[in-house]
């Protein structure tokens, strides 16, 4: 067989397999020894404990646990209710503002938060309810979350963008650097679009009744949302003083969040620590076995030089670059509907990377772009996690209701794309400008 | 059959609290060690401990995974067929994952005895031996296994009238 037969054979496979309900995991794992088995011989599977067992025991993924007990932490805390409320009684008077002030506050959250569906769960269980109480549109309020949820991955830290940068050995800190301004842009971009729905909505209807809050209401609350805003800061501050790696800084802050949700929120039943530790393990556990799993995939896929001839073939077809562009972003658009970020940033990039290269693409530009990519695959069917989320905190709305919410979210995630592509300084600005430029 | 199945159950629960004592570890390993750092003092064995703590964490973590379906599958194929088949489909495929389980043991079993027998260390200046991480492999993922075993017993127990 040649490569190209053994290519389209593994592309079967694979779709197959991992459609079929196995964990991705064990899927990815079972697809790879049994090429190797078939193509190269019994021989090739004598690596096949030691690459997982090497992939996953490295210090920089130390990181992904760390960073995950952060936001479960923090999730499990009333966090999300304060950052929410007292944003929510400084936009009080804006149209739209409780709306806006859910969509800034998964901003703020995915700022301590690497996890979209953590996002969303922390700042739509209590922000739906509270939105269709007071008027909201459900397929506005659910989308809203669906929406601001994903900004998780987008802005630092991000489980997403520390994988991209092991996978591609670029600088995390840089990553996360370049993730601020457009995780930023979106939140404005969201933000205009409830402000605008609002605006013609309440033409439409009678103005719903406008609750004022004094000065003194105002502040209530913020001082129990600075600590948390403290340790973004720190997060930002260490990482790019480059005093500390990023696991270094994860684990600090993890420390700290612990710390600051038995101080200020009174967590000290150990049924609230299990909640915080079990998910977090669920988690750590379900993407570090993804990550040894899909170790093996790629060890196999190089092994039998798919992975260059898949490059090799990209390269080869000297398409205009922004043709190529527009294809890989259809390619992984429609991938990220089936497959978690995680496995589709560790079996792309491989191949990616000398095709990006040479065709001039910077790769924490391109990290960005797949990033809001990987986000709109995160709400839309039928794997879209934030979907299950906002179905579990809002049993009353159906799921075409929040599909049809999120959809406008979705044109204007497709709409940043296009502006990051014209605009690249906007990504590429803010990390080089603190770190120097890059290589 | 339903002692085995709470009793495997209560196991991946132990497991998950081990796992979460063992992350706590790295936590504090890590801070002790930028602290002590920033003080002046240099450390050596800290970064490979907290790693060693991660591996078995995440290890022990896995038959717990996927006792509350946190393994990310996706179920495209199951939700297609009607009720009978799709039933057939998760038997299936929880086999698939029990000898997928199974396999990843025996390697890693494999791979824990052949470095305890060579005594192989990390070749760190702290230079611990290697296989206490590796073993942890073929004990999480049995454990794994043995989960999925009592997933089954726990789909055959199912009559099929009762399904939602």
């Amino acid at each position: 067989m040649t490569e190209t037969q053994i290519g389209i054979l593994l592309l079967v496979v694979t779709l197959v397999v991992l459609f079929s309900g196995l964990p991705i995991a064990w899927g990815l794992a079972l697809i790879a020894v049994a090429f190797l088995a078939i193509f190269e011989g019994p021989t090739a599977l004598g690596v096949v404990a030691i690459t997982f067992m090497d992939e996953i025991s490295s210090f920089a993924l130390l990181t992904i646990p760390l960073f995950v007990l952060l936001g479960a932490a923090i999730g499990v805390s009333a966090a999300g209710r304060d950052i929410y409320e007292s944003l929510y009684r400084w936009l009080s008077r804006v149209p739209g503002g409780l709306v806006i002030a859910n969509i800034v506050a998964c901003g703020l959250f995915a700022a301590v938060c690497g996890s979209s569906p953590a996002t969303a769960a922390a700042i739509g269980k209590i922000g739906v309810p509270e939105m269709l109480k007071r008027g909201v549109p459900p397929a506005l309020a659910t989308g809203a979350i669906c929406a601001g949820g994903t900004l998780g991955i987008l802005i630092p830290p991000s489980v997403t963008l520390i994988l991209y940068g092991i996978a591609t050995e670029t600088s995390i800190g840089r990553l996360f650097l370049a993730g601020v301004v457009p995780g930023a842009m979106l939140v404005v971009m969201f933000s205009l679009y409830a402000w605008i729905m609002s605006m013609i909505g309440q033409r439409a209807e009678a103005a719903p009744p406008v609750q004022t809050f004094t000065l003194k209401e105002k502040m209530e609350g913020m001082w129990r949302v600075t600590p948390f805003i403290a340790i973004i800061v720190a997060i930002a501050y260490f990482m790019y003083g480059g005093f500390a790696t990023p696991s270094e800084i994860a684990a600090i802050a993890a420390f700290l969040a612990l710390v600051l949700v038995v101080v200020i929120y009174r967590t000290y039943k150990l049924q609230d620590f299990w909640a915080i530790f079990r998910d977090t393990v669920r988690e750590s556990t379900m993407i570090l076995m993804i990550i040894g799993a899909a170790a093996l995939f790629s060890y196999m896929m190089s092994l039998l030089y798919l992975t260059q001839t898949a490059a090799e073939a990209l390269v080869s077809l000297e398409m205009n670059r922004w043709v190529l562009m527009f294809a890989i972003n259809v390619f992984l658009l429609i991938a990220g509907c089936f497959l978690p970020p995680v496995a589709i940033i560790l079996m792309v990039m491989p191949i990616l990377i000398p095709v990006l290269e040479a065709n001039d693409f910077d790769l924490i530009w391109f990290a960005i772009i797949m990033t809001i990519n990987m986000e709109v695959g995160l709400i839309t069917p039928p794997v879209g996690l934030n979907l299950y989320v906002l179905r579990g905190v809002a049993p009353q709305v159906s799921l075409p209701t929040i599909l049809r919410g999120s959809m406008p979210f979705v044109y204007l995630m497709i709409a940043a794309m296009v502006i990051l592509s014209i605009f690249p300084e906007l990504v590429l600005w803010l990390p080089n400008t603190l770190m120097g430029p890059g290589l | 059959m339903h002692g085995f199945v709470r009793f495997v159950d209560g196991l991946s629960v132990v497991c998950a609290v081990v796992a979460s004592i063992l992350l706590t570890g790295a936590v504090l390993v890590v801070t002790w060690m930028v602290i002590i750092r920033a003080l002046g003092y240099s450390s050596y064995w800290e970064i490979e401990f907290a790693v060693y703590l991660m591996v078995a964490a995440v290890f022990l973590g896995s038959p717990y995974c996927l006792k509350t379906n946190g393994h990310v599958s996706v179920d495209l194929l199951p939700t297609l067929l009607p009720a009978g088949s799709a039933r057939t489909v998760v038997a299936v495929v929880s086999v698939v994952g029990l000898i997928v389980c199974l396999y990843l043991t025996y390697v890693g079993a494999e791979l824990t005895l052949h470095s305890w027998a060579t005594g192989e260390t990390s070749g760190s200046l702290w230079a611990p031996p290697r296989w206490p991480m590796f073993i942890m492999m073929p004990l999480g993922l049995g454990l794994t296994a043995l989960q999925y075993v009592a997933e089954l017993v726990r789909l055959r127990n199912q009559s099929p009238g009762s399904e939602p």
